[in-house]
């Protein structure tokens, strides 16, 4: 019990965030979330639409503000960034070259410039893209954009991994790619704590240790599952041909099936209510 | 394979880019000549009254000769400089105190009464103020231009800075950029599209006030150059300054296009 204890890197304790909408509405988006992730865990938050998952993500990464409760995230090494975002939308800056966008977080820190070149260039080519390093993101395609924003994160070289849902503006083939890349370049190194937001059950049992399903809004930790498959996890694809991968993405969805169509009748009341 | 293959599409692309743009600007420098060429025509034709609209061969006689003489040359750098000097201290002013009204609420609640209250003010109107503060020499021709390019910028910069996207300014900050890492690699070339707007404008007024200061308070620069032809009733004279005007706005124009082009290599 206690070597587990000393083995949390995030522990988040009776936390809640509340906000007003433009109109005054008070909208309750976390309820009392509690919640802990092992050093070098895998942890894909799932949940419907507007749950407030991105919010919970945010939070972690200090970018808002909580309205009460605890967030610690343990740093075992105080020279390192606590946390890199990876975010939905495009974020790559357009201003800087792919070599630059990568160096970002390890300029900002004051990084020795050999080891950084270094961090850089290796990251680069793990995400395929070191012939393009002079290339601007406006040349790029967005899955091309994802895997710069995917190295940058990774050179940083950070404590938490936080991803709001990366691949999601990606098409399905893409998708497949990068989810595969990700883990790849994870794996390898072991060790880096992650905390991924996603709404496709597929993709959190492919990528996860554990999968945290959250309830519609008030968003509240409805269940959690670990999930047992090996790693590395190879080629996804032959993963999701397995038996034991359909029955826990089924058990995921069982749980979260009730919470969608909450929200979406929570959807329903409150376009009622403006029109 | 694939990638170098994609890498020989994009050079290609950009070899096609490269001649087009060369042939446009070709095609914006020899427009102006047409014109010319129309006005030499009417002129001869006496479809105009030669006395106020002589024929542009004329005009261009009359810069030869002045240009041989060395004053064409002494009057036009005399303004570019005042040009420069002004446009110079007047941006990076715009653009600095811009930069910080963008990206701070503070300093945008403490300096914007300031800066809306002065600004409407027509700057060649404070230019017999200046003179008072800063006398007769090249300085006072040197505020009254930077004064006019300052807000000109300003503005620009501050919208420019507003206008960044919220997933940069997250991402930034996520990354660890404060301070004046946010200023010089977020803010700063984030608004660069805007503050370039913000130098064209301001570089055309800056052309517009000099003439104005030159016209009443200088004894040289083309400006004081028209003015002293039309008193002398020198037209020839006159068009040559005004030749050189059009010419020094048209450089500069297309100066700032390939400063651009350098500085602001991407696009959203």
């Amino acid at each position: 019990m206690e070597s587990r204890e000393r083995d949390v890197r995030i522990a988040v304790r009776g936390l809640h965030k509340v906000f007003e909408t433009a109109s005054g509405q008070v909208v309750v988006a976390l309820d009392d979330i509690n919640l802990s992730v092992r050093g070098g865990e895998f942890v894909c938050i799932v949940g419907p639409s507007g749950c407030g998952k991105s919010t919970l993500l945010r939070l972690l990464a200090g970018l808002e503000r909580s309205s009460s409760g605890e967030i610690r995230i343990d740093v075992a090494r105080s020279d390192r960034p606590v946390n890199s975002m990876i975010f939905q939308e495009q974020s790559t800056f357009p201003w800087m070259t792919v070599w630059q966008n990568t160096a970002f977080g390890l300029d900002m820190r004051r990084v020795e410039k050999r080891a950084r070149d270094e961090r850089v260039a290796y990251y680069l080519q793990k995400v395929g893209l070191s012939d393009f390093a002079n290339a601007y993101p406006h040349q790029l395609s967005g899955g091309m954009k994802q895997r710069v924003c995917l190295a940058r994160a990774f050179a940083n070289e950070p404590e938490v991994l936080l991803m709001d849902e990366p691949f999601a503006s990606l098409d399905e083939q893409t998708r497949i790619l990068m989810q595969e890349e990700l883990l790849r370049v994870w794996e390898e190194e072991r060790g880096r704590t992650v905390v991924f937001i996603t709404h496709s059950i597929d993709e959190a049992v492919l990528l996860a240790d554990t999968v945290v399903v959250m309830s519609a809004r008030p968003g509240r930790i409805k269940a959690t599952f670990a999930v047992p498959f090996a790693r590395p996890r190879g080629e996804l694809a032959q993963l999701k041909l397995r038996p034991d991968f359909g029955q826990l993405t089924y058990a995921v969805w069982e749980v979260l099936r009730d919470e969608v169509l909450s929200a979406q009748a929570e959807e329903m009341r409150q376009w009622a209510r403006s029109t | 394979m694939r990638v170098s293959a994609g890498m020989d599409a994009l050079l290609r692309e950009r070899g096609r880019r490269r001649r087009r743009e060369r042939l446009e600007r070709v095609v914006t420098l020899t427009s102006p000549l047409i014109l010319l060429a129309v006005w030499e025509l009417v002129a001869v034709l006496q479809l105009v009254d030669v006395r106020f609209f002589p024929r542009p061969s004329l005009v261009v006689q009359q810069l030869v000769t002045m240009s041989a003489s060395g004053e064409l040359w002494q009057h036009l750098s005399v303004t570019l400089v005042r040009i420069l000097v002004g446009f110079v201290f007047g941006a990076s002013g715009g653009v600095a105190i811009g930069l910080l009204m963008g990206g701070s609420r503070w300093a945008r609640a403490i300096l914007n009464p300031i800066m809306a209250s002065i600004y409407p003010i027509p700057k060649i109107a404070i230019f017999p103020l200046i003179l008072l503060v800063f006398g007769l020499g090249e300085t006072s021709k040197y505020v009254t231009v930077a004064i006019a390019v300052f807000f000109l910028v300003l503005f620009p910069t501050i919208s420019g800075v507003i206008g960044i996207p919220r997933i940069y300014i997250d991402a930034g900050e996520n990354l660890g950029a404060r301070g004046l890492d946010f200023y010089r690699r977020i803010a700063l070339p984030g608004a660069m599209p805007s503050i370039f707007t913000g130098f064209r404008v301001g570089l055309g007024v800056a052309l517009i006030i000099i003439v104005g200061v030159e016209f009443v308070g200088a004894t040289s620069g083309i400006g004081y150059l028209i003015w002293n032809s039309w008193q002398l009733f020198n037209i020839n004279r006159m068009f040559a300054g005004l030749l050189v005007l059009a010419a020094l706005g048209h450089v500069s124009s297309l100066a700032l296009d390939e400063m651009q082009k350098r500085l602001v290599p991407w696009r959203l």
